[in-house]
């Protein structure tokens, strides 16, 4: 299996970290995000297993978004906004800091436009499908849900937006393996190689290219110091 | 009449308390896979349990090649089973038993 990296785990406080690390390491994930900030914002244990720091935002409007991010963007690694407002979901499409865009609780029954995703392709911003809830709600609730998810991943993949599945983890049992996930990821209406995409290769991406960001050489997107001359 | 063709997942339940027993952890997967994908598939699948330990968490699940896909996805979205919160962790598919090392019960 691929290095898998689990984008959304709501871990907040000290406490629960070691039994969501301990949890994903039975389960042979490489990393986890914590929804706290860290310095470094991405960190490497020992054993190689990955810690990234990230950022949901709650705000109710887009100013205010716009603020917590001017604020927040050096000290997380991973940004992610709610598909809201058209504005919202446009705005974060489009933002060279947010990193992905979710859909959120309890009904998770927003519309992804075909406009939004042609825009977050552009820009390299991703959707992000959340499993919990597929864990936790039943019947004609969770059939309304995946009626969402489903519609949200097809529009997303028909303009190129990148997708990832994670587990949206509020205890360590709701934690998925890399292959349970992928699975998952069928669900929502994934291909089988979207699907691997979708847990590995897109997650350690965005991981990678933000680690790139948040060291002093990055300026802007295609642009970054490669050596540094004497002052003069 | 020509017989379906098998597979056999190899699994890991991780459990929150003790893993359910044998016939709680079937009907449990049998019920997420009929709300997933319906009657006809859960009839389709022929979904059995061919070895489980529950003290391990340790198992092999059999079902038909046609079914195998959402037996997988169904099987890992249980999260509760009985008064136990589980994650069910596939590990490995094969056509006999004998590939998965195990031996049947």
């Amino acid at each position: 299996m691929p290095k898998t990296i689990d984008l959304n785990t709501s871990v907040r406080s000290g406490d629960d970290i070691e039994s969501f690390i301990g949890m994903a390491r039975r389960l042979g994930l490489s990393g986890m995000t914590l929804q706290m900030t860290m310095r470094p914002p991405i960190r490497r244990l020992d054993d190689g297993f990955i810690l990234v720091a990230r950022l949901n935002l709650k705000e109710s409007g887009l100013s205010q978004m716009k603020q917590r991010v001017r604020r927040m963007r050096e000290r997380t690694a991973l940004i992610a906004a709610p598909l809201k407002t058209t504005d919202i979901a446009n705005w974060a499409a489009k933002d060279p800091r947010v990193d992905i865009i979710m859909p959120y609780g309890p009904h998770y029954d927003q519309r992804l436009r075909k406009s939004t995703a042609r825009l977050a392709a552009e820009f390299g911003t991703a959707l992000e499908i959340p499993i919990a809830p597929l864990l936790e709600y039943r019947g004609l609730a969770r059939a309304k849900m995946l009626k969402a998810f489903r519609e949200m991943v097809r529009t997303a993949t028909a303009e190129g937006m990148p997708v990832v599945v994670a587990s949206g983890a509020s205890r360590p049992i709701m934690l998925r393996a890399p292959m349970a996930m992928q699975c998952a990821g069928r669900v929502v209406g994934l291909n089988c190689e979207q699907a691997r995409l979708a847990i590995a290769d897109i997650p350690l991406s965005l991981i990678e290219t933000n680690e790139k960001r948040l060291s002093g050489d990055y300026v802007y997107p295609g642009i970054e110091i490669l050596q540094r001359g004497e002052e003069a | 009449m020509k017989r379906d063709r098998k597979r056999y997942v190899k699994f890991k339940l991780h459990a929150s308390d003790a893993c359910p027993d044998r016939s709680t952890l079937v009907k449990a997967m049998r019920k997420s896979l009929m709300s997933l994908y319906g009657e006809v598939l859960v009839a389709d699948s022929k979904l059995f349990l061919t070895v489980y330990d529950p003290e391990t968490g340790d198992g092999v699940v059999g079902c038909t090649l046609s079914t195998l896909e959402e037996v997988i996805s169904a099987a890992s979205l249980l999260f509760r089973v009985g008064d136990t919160y589980v994650s069910f962790e596939p590990i490995k598919t094969s056509g006999t038993l004998k590939a998965l090392g195990v031996s049947q019960q």
